[in-house]
């Protein structure tokens, strides 16, 4: 993918700070928002912040000809420069000045390059403009789109549906979503996805049939993809029927992420 | 005439006006129930981002932080109903830290709150949350509230929460203990509520099973069932010997969690003159897939008693081809008339299970097996073999 750069006057303004952590391999977060302010906005935004967080030492600068608002935030990491994002958008929302999404990083955690990161940031905020005023972390992507593990999620759960797409996404995967069985099914034929994970209890179709039918799918379509249930059912019989029915992993709820993630990665490794 | 007439009108007023209060009550029952469920709504939306930075930073090292400004008890139902059903779905270290937020937030002392209401349905509420927020320092509040409680089935609800917030086990095994001594007949589900502690509590089942009450005897080996991991205690051995039929049973299960069974007890069992011990060997071989004893199997499916038989040969056909062979032998007739219909049942199942469950190499190879013993028995002209 060819790269315009974008010249922006918070890349100068924050170049020195940067070369600064990025030697001293100290931490900063970065927050970027898409944002109309004047003098008197950025200096009640200033305040805002210094009331709301008065430990946190932090640089602004915005780029009044790209609308773009940068925030240098000294000796933090990612969790909390996203937290701080928070109280920044707020302001913005409040005095209804926030023109699109804001952006959050943060060096070492996203990119071992701070200037470089900062200038993705502003790059990728300008090229994909967006109506959507919503937070966004930014992702060093060093996997390629196409190399990206794709996996189903098909739960009539939506707490599950929102923890494991969130989780995932973050991991690297393309995670697709499904609350019932036959909205399952018609996603797994159009997606053929890596990697299946599937509730037994499903609506519309029963979650074995759902598993049969898309073994179906796989010997018509010459394709494969592992299947995990992730279940409330804890019966050593569930477990064993569902085994006999294809699935390569079985794991009960309440689950823990970390051996869910380990799992997944097993199963996608294999199988390449 | 005249007084029924106006008795009349007077009835129909009464009953116009009892609808009218009917209709504004149901009217004003839905409108406040659309009003909060749009506040509940709005208030979602105003945490939308918040609970973004909470699901992308739950793997993050760093502490998830509580929003900023103060909660109004609304807020925080609204927040609770969110985050609590993550806490349920999850374990290790992604749910302790939700709960840290959780007490951050403030819910715990929000529920504690709402555990001294006036009302009880607001009381078992919050007693319900805060088992699901451990909250180890409710516990004695706990305790008294079920105490307190008319001792119908919300009693469980109390007591599942005692159990996910309690850090002594005596405190489980005190629990146990009032609930079995004040009528609650259904033991798996207290024994299944003491599994909802996070302690190690193998010593109070053990304790029960030393207990004079057969309830606790029977909730002492329930709850081993699931820590067959360390050798079983000699006692249970007597329970086996026991009158009542049902902690022979819970005694005999229990040991065959724990494999602790010799070639001679298994022997000993399915020659057991009660058939529905019988019937539970028979199952418990095929499920555990204890190919050794498929000859013992194909004793049992000549007996008389046709659920132990059909149970046979379920677990026959759970034995491989093995156990497949032998009910193609039965079915044949090569041992005479009895059984023949259960093996033959079992044969078509077993061969319709695999023909649909195609998703290895091993599931074909393993089907052509089962066709090919079938075909040696009934011939590639049969009418099954046909079919397939």
């Amino acid at each position: 993918m060819t790269e315009t750069r974008m010249n922006s006057s918070i890349i100068q303004s924050f170049k020195h700070f940067l070369h600064y952590y990025q030697a001293s391999n100290l931490p900063c977060g970065l927050i970027i928002a898409h944002a109309a302010l004047d003098q008197k906005g950025i200096h009640s935004l200033i305040t805002h912040l210094e009331k709301e967080e008065p430990a946190t030492a932090f640089q602004v600068n915005y780029d009044t000809e790209h609308h773009i608002l940068g925030l240098l935030l000294d000796d933090c990491d990612l969790g909390y420069t996203h937290f701080y994002a928070l109280h920044v958008k707020d302001f913005l929302e409040e005095k209804d000045r926030l023109m699109g999404e804001m952006v959050v990083g943060n060096f070492p955690e996203n990119s071992d390059h701070a200037e470089q990161m900062l200038s993705r940031m502003i790059n990728e905020m300008m090229i994909e403009q967006t109506n959507k005023q919503e937070i966004r972390v930014f992702d060093n992507e060093t996997i390629q789109k196409t190399d990206k593990k794709s996996v189903l999620i098909v739960d009539h759960d939506n707490s599950i549906v929102h923890l494991l797409t969130n989780y995932l996404q973050r991991k690297g995967y393309i995670v697709h979503a499904a609350t019932d069985g036959k909205h399952g099914l018609e996603q797994y034929q159009n997606l053929l996805p890596d990697l299946v994970i599937t509730e037994i209890n499903l609506s519309g179709i029963g979650g074995y049939q759902f598993i049969n039918q898309i073994k179906n799918i796989d010997k018509q379509t010459k394709g494969h993809s592992e299947i995990m249930v992730l279940t409330n059912k804890q019966l050593e019989e569930d477990i064993k029927r569902t085994f006999e029915y294809g699935a390569a992993e079985y794991i009960t709820k309440p689950f823990s992420l970390i051996e869910l993630e380990a799992r997944i990665k097993r199963l996608v490794e294999v199988t390449e | 005439m005249f007084i029924n007439l106006q008795a009349a009108y007077w009835m129909i007023a009464i009953l116009l006006i009892l609808m009218i209060i009917f209709m504004f009550l149901t009217l004003s029952i839905k409108v406040s129930k659309k009003i909060s469920a749009k506040k509940e709504e709005k208030c979602l939306a105003d945490f939308h981002s918040y609970l973004h930075y909470l699901q992308v930073q739950l793997d993050n090292q760093a502490i998830l932080r509580p929003p900023v400004k103060t909660l109004s008890p609304f807020e925080k139902k609204v927040l609770q109903n969110t985050l609590l059903p993550w806490v349920e779905r999850l374990k290790g270290v992604h749910r302790e830290k939700l709960l840290t937020l959780c007490e951050d937030i403030g819910l715990n002392q929000y529920n504690k709150k709402r555990l001294q209401s006036p009302w009880s349905m607001v009381r078992l509420d919050a007693a319900y949350h805060l088992g699901i927020l451990r909250d180890h320092g409710a516990t004695s509040q706990l305790i008294s509230m079920l105490h307190r409680s008319n001792f119908d089935s919300s009693v469980y609800i109390i007591a599942r929460s005692i159990a996910q917030t309690s850090e002594n086990p005596e405190e489980i095994k005190h629990l146990i203990q009032y609930l079995v001594n004040n009528g609650k007949q259904h033991l798996h589900l207290i024994a299944d509520i003491s599994k909802e502690s996070s302690l190690d509590i193998r010593p109070v089942y053990v304790d029960f099973l030393y207990e004079t009450h057969p309830k606790l005897n029977k909730i002492g080996l329930i709850g081993l069932q699931d820590q067959v991991d360390q050798e079983l205690p000699e006692i249970v051995q007597s329970f086996v010997q026991s009158e009542d039929k049902e902690t022979k049973i819970l005694a005999l299960q229990l040991r065959m969690a724990a494999m602790d069974l010799t070639e001679k007890d298994i022997h000993h069992y399915l020659q057991s003159p009660d058939w529905e011990i019988r019937n539970l060997f028979a199952d418990w071989i095929g499920y555990a897939g204890l190919v050794q004893y498929t000859e013992l199997l194909k004793e049992r499916m000549q007996e008389s008693h046709w659920i132990v038989a059909r149970t046979s040969a379920k677990s026959l056909a759970r034995l491989g081809e093995q156990g497949f062979e032998i009910l193609c032998e039965i079915a044949a007739g090569l041992h005479g008339e009895q059984g023949k219909e259960p093996a033959e049942e079992y044969i078509h199942e077993k061969l319709k299970q695999t023909i649909h469950g195609f998703s290895q190499v091993n599931d074909i190879t393993e089907y052509n097996h089962n066709v090919f013993i079938y075909q040696k028995y009934f011939g590639k002209n049969h009418e099954l073999t046909k079919a397939l």
